[in-house]
This record gives structure tokens, sequence and C-alpha cells, in this order.
């Protein structure tokens, strides 16, 4: 990959790891913290990148999986007390499943109206989830407290966190690199001549939508152990779906570290707008994203990919006049 | 005696009002090279989407080496040995040309899911082909001719009994299409039957065992190059007089 060789990125790799790994002995809680919310951004927007940035299936509504495996951690840990770990397992898988049931009728839609499939089921899920009693309805339901004292509980949330969103990279490393990302990128290309070529699309675009709402579930289950209280209007909302999304797009969708490095960017950048320009935080944060949409169209990792140079900037401009 | 690869049984397809392939009765053998010739709109590229799946036919019905496929799904139809490549080049923009070829490879006929293997192979057909140096380019990067050539990598990689070219040398020029026909002849060698669109005349009458022609859905003509170069209503609703008489010069 680029100028810089291999070595040289598994060097810069590795560094990030080894500083991410070093980082909270060194920070205080409100950084651990929000370090802690970045890790879980770039899961949701990796989780969203296997069916949307490499199948081309737009999951506007994947948060949906999020609510979803909050949910389902709760209920396992309050009602049927089970405890954290066999609960996150069941609630990553129960996303899978879910993602399953309702991928073989919505996968057939196309385009903007498997997005907006995908939004109605995001409102349906959010709904039911406020009318049942055993998710304990609109009021939400509490989660048990971490055994141990807040730093304790900081450092744990962060390095799991640290650990699934390793996993998403690794899986979607791996996806990357054998068959499956051959046959997603064909499908998001065309699905006909996907099919022309061989590949029957159902089972793999299937496939792709369970992985991405089984590392969004587990994602959703950690929260909800992390936040210990969760409601139907926070789980299931629209923005943070929308905002994971946006990572995506900006880092590169259909690139293996494009969405994390997306999320971490978003991250950053809100956080230190957020924090010295309050009035105007929205339109900073907007001004960034619409120069990175004209400049990179396909993600800013797109720069680093064969080399930076910064004539790439205008061939993006360029790009997007076609 | 040869037999047929495939054949098609009345063969109908309706858009609504419009009956885009009527009544179509042919039969490709084994081992030749049948064109298919008609005016814009005759219905041509139609009857390749009914032969392969993505469109579903009407009424009639389609035998592909005995076993009837027109129920059948298109992956389904190409994994039984009927390749295509299409009148648009409809190349993976994202990939490189290598990694295009590697697509039919792992998920055509042969059920290897290995890429280092699946990568061999794809060179070979790629060098069989003459691209073999522009592997690593994007197929964004490539010429059109080039395009076309990969495609038929791309066909030729899933080890195709029957493979179906529409148009491949539309918008080439004299040299190229002088090139994509002896390409297309050392394929047919090859022992694949080929059932080839096209509108340069010269390429179709040249290597074509029989031409089938069709006009407003309906097959109007069937018979060797010379047997549809003095077909009179062929020479009415397509050809035109001077054609006529050029060929026959």
């Amino acid at each position: 990959m680029g100028n810089l060789g291999r070595s040289a990125w598994i060097i810069i790799g590795g560094g990030i790891f080894f500083f991410l790994l070093a980082l909270p002995l060194t920070l205080s809680g409100y950084w651990v913290r929000l370090f802690t919310n970045i890790f879980l951004f770039a899961i949701l927007a990796e989780s969203v990148n296997i069916i949307a940035g490499y199948c081309g299936y737009l999951a506007l509504g994947n948060i949906m999986f999020f609510g979803l495996g909050a949910y389902v951690e709760a209920v396992l840990m309050t009602k049927c007390g089970l405890s954290f770990f066999p609960s996150l397992l069941a609630a990553g898988a129960g996303a899978g499943i879910f993602a399953v049931l309702i991928g073989l009728p919505i996968l057939r839609l196309k385009r903007e109206y498997f997005l907006m499939g995908t939004m109605v089921l995001l409102i349906l899920l959010r709904e039911i989830t406020s009318n049942i009693s055993i998710t304990g309805g609109g009021q939400g339901i509490s989660l048990p407290l971490f055994p141990g004292n807040a730093a304790r509980s900081n450092l744990f949330f962060y390095y799991l966190m640290f650990v699934l969103m390793n996993l998403s990279i690794a899986c979607t490393f791996f996806i990357s690199r054998s068959y499956l990302g051959y046959a997603f990128r064909a499908i998001r290309f065309d699905e006909d001549t996907a099919s022309v070529m061989g590949i029957n699309p159902t089972p793999y675009k299937t496939a792709a939508w369970a992985l991405s709402a089984f590392f969004t579930g587990l994602a959703g289950g950690v929260y909800a152990y992390w936040m210990t209280y969760i409601e139907p209007g926070d789980v299931y909302h629209v923005a943070p779906s929308i905002k994971m999304f946006l990572m995506m797009v900006l880092g590169g969708g259909g690139t293996v570290l494009g969405p994390v490095a997306g999320a971490f960017f978003i991250e950053f950048i809100s956080e230190f707008v957020w924090g010295r320009f309050l009035e105007i935080h929205f339109l900073i944060l907007g001004l960034i994203l619409v120069l990175v949409c004209i400049f990179t169209p396909k993600g800013f990792v797109f720069l680093f990919q064969g080399g930076f140079r910064l004539s790439k900037l205008m061939a993006g401009v360029k790009e997007n006049k076609v | 005696m040869k037999t047929a690869i495939l054949e098609g049984r009345r063969v109908t397809k309706k858009f609504g009002g419009l009956i885009a392939s009527k009544q179509i009765d042919f039969e490709i053998q084994e081992g030749e090279i049948f064109g298919l010739i008609g005016p814009n709109g005759a219905g041509k590229t139609t009857l390749l989407n009914l032969i392969n799946g993505i469109i579903p036919m009407t009424s009639g019905e389609i035998v592909f080496c005995g076993q009837r496929i027109n129920r059948l799904k298109p992956y389904k139809i190409t994994r039984l040995g009927i390749a295509r490549v299409f009148q648009i080049a409809r190349t993976f923009e994202d990939l490189t040309v290598k990694e295009n070829v590697l697509v039919g490879q792992l998920f055509g006929k042969k059920k290897s899911k290995n890429i280092s293997r699946g990568m061999k192979e794809a060179q070979a057909i790629l060098d069989f082909v003459g691209l073999g140096e522009k592997r690593n380019h994007r197929t964004s990067e490539i010429t059109l001719a080039d395009r076309k050539r990969m495609e038929i990598a791309r066909a030729l990689t899933m080890a195709p009994k029957l493979l179906l070219l529409d148009e491949v040398m539309a918008g080439l020029n004299p040299r190229e299409v002088k090139d994509m026909m002896e390409m297309i002849l050392t394929v047919n060698k090859k022992g694949i039957t080929i059932l080839l669109i096209e509108h340069v005349m010269k390429a179709i009458m040249g290597i074509s065992t029989r031409v089938m022609v069709l006009h407003d859905g309906k097959r109007i003509a069937l018979g060797t190059p010379k047997e549809i170069s003095e077909n009179a209503e062929v020479v009415r609703v397509y050809l035109g007089e001077r054609f006529s008489i050029e060929w026959s010069l």
C-alpha cells in the first residue's frame, strides 16, 4: 500500500494500537470515556461499512440492531438474571439472526427503497419496544451497575470497546481479502452483472447484513451496560445512524480502515469544535464535511493509497463533476 | 451429425403491450458461430437476456444441453456453462483488470474459492487475450477495446460451453475489429460455441457459420451468411441494396 511500503504501515498501525492500549494509564476519566465513545462509533461505522460500503445496500436504519442489542442485553440481565458476557453474546447473535429474518424479504428492495425500508423498521422497533412491558416500555430500563469504582468501570468499557473495534476491523480485513469481499463488491456494482458471473446475490447480501448487525448488536449490548439505563428514544435514534453513515462515507466506504478513520476524525473534530466554539459548532462541522466531500469524494483514505499527493485533491474535485 | 447445444421453442416476451420476441424458434449447433442480426429494436439483446435469465420469458422454452433453463436464475444458468459479454461494458470499476477476471474465476462454473490459485488462472487468461501487461490497471483506465477483451477474458474464465457476445465490436476501429474477429475465431476453435450479435456486417458475415435475422421481434430469416445476404426481405428491412451488391461481388 503506497510508497511507504507494507512494513512502514505495519509499524504505524502497531504504533497506534499500542498507543491506544496504553492510553488510559495516563488520561483522566473524561478522556477515557471520550475514547470509549469513539471506539463505539468506529464499531458502528465499520459495521455499516460491511453492508453499505462493500455491498452497496444503504442501511441507514442500521442503528436498529444497536437498539435491539442494547435491549437484549438489558432484558436478559435484569429479567433473566444472566451475567454480562453471555447476554452480550445473545445481543450480537440476536441482532444477527434478526437481520437474516428481515433481510430475506427486505434485501430484495434496492437503493432508496431499501434505505426507506430500514428506516421504517427502525421506527417500528422503537414503537414496539415503547409499548411492551418486558422492555419497561417508554420509561426505559435500568441495568445492574458495574461492580467496582468509576475508574475501574471506565477501564473495563474502554478495553472492551477497544477489543470489539479491533474485532470488527479484523473481520472486515478478512472479508476484503476473501472471495466474500469480491462477491460483495460485485453485488455493489451491479447485481445483474454479478449474477451473470455466477454469484447468487441473496445469501451473500444476507450474510453481509447479518455480520453488520452482529457487530452493531454487540456495540449496543456494551453501551447498555455502560450507560446502566436505556430508553427506546435513546437507543433507536436516527441521529447516530446518520452519523455513523457519515463517518463511513468520509473515511471511505468499502475500505478496511476508512470508516474507523472517519469515526476518529468526526469525533475529534466535533469534540474540538464543541469545546471552543459552542455557538457555531454545527457551522464549522458542516463546513469541514463539505470540504471533505468536495476534495475526497471517495473518502479521505484514498488520499493515502498509492502514496500521498496533494494533486489527488484536485482529482477528487474533477471526480465530483462526473 | 451435429447436436444442438441451445434450442429455443416459440420464445415469446411481452413488455406490456409491446411484443419484443414473437414465437422465435432457433437451434444453435455445438461448435458453431451463430450470428444474430437485425435493425435496432428488433429484439436481439432481449433474446440474450431471455437466454441467460436476466428477464423472465412470457411463454415458450429454452433448452440448453438437453436441460430446460428458462425458469432458472441467471447465476444457475451461468454455472451450467453460458457466459455473457454485455453490449455496454459492465466492468467492476473499482477493481483491477485482474480482479475483474478473478470474480468470474471464483464464482463461475468451477467452485474454487482459492484466491491465489484464481489469480494465477486469471493471469493465464489475461495473457491469452493479450491483456497480461495491463492486469493491475483499473478498468476505468483502459481503452474500450481492452475493456471488451477483459470482459471476454472474464467470460472465458468461467469455462463456458456457450459464449454470448453482444456487439463486442461496436465502437472499435478497423484494426481492433480485425483483432477481435481473430480472437473470437481462436476462442471458437477451443470448442466454445458462440452466439454473436453484431452490426459490423463484414465481421459477422465473415466469421459466422449461420446467421439469424430478427425484425420487430420476429425471425425473418435463418441460414448461411450467403443465403442471408441474398434474402430479399432481409435486404429490404436491414441490409439495404448496396450491401447486397457489395457482398455478392
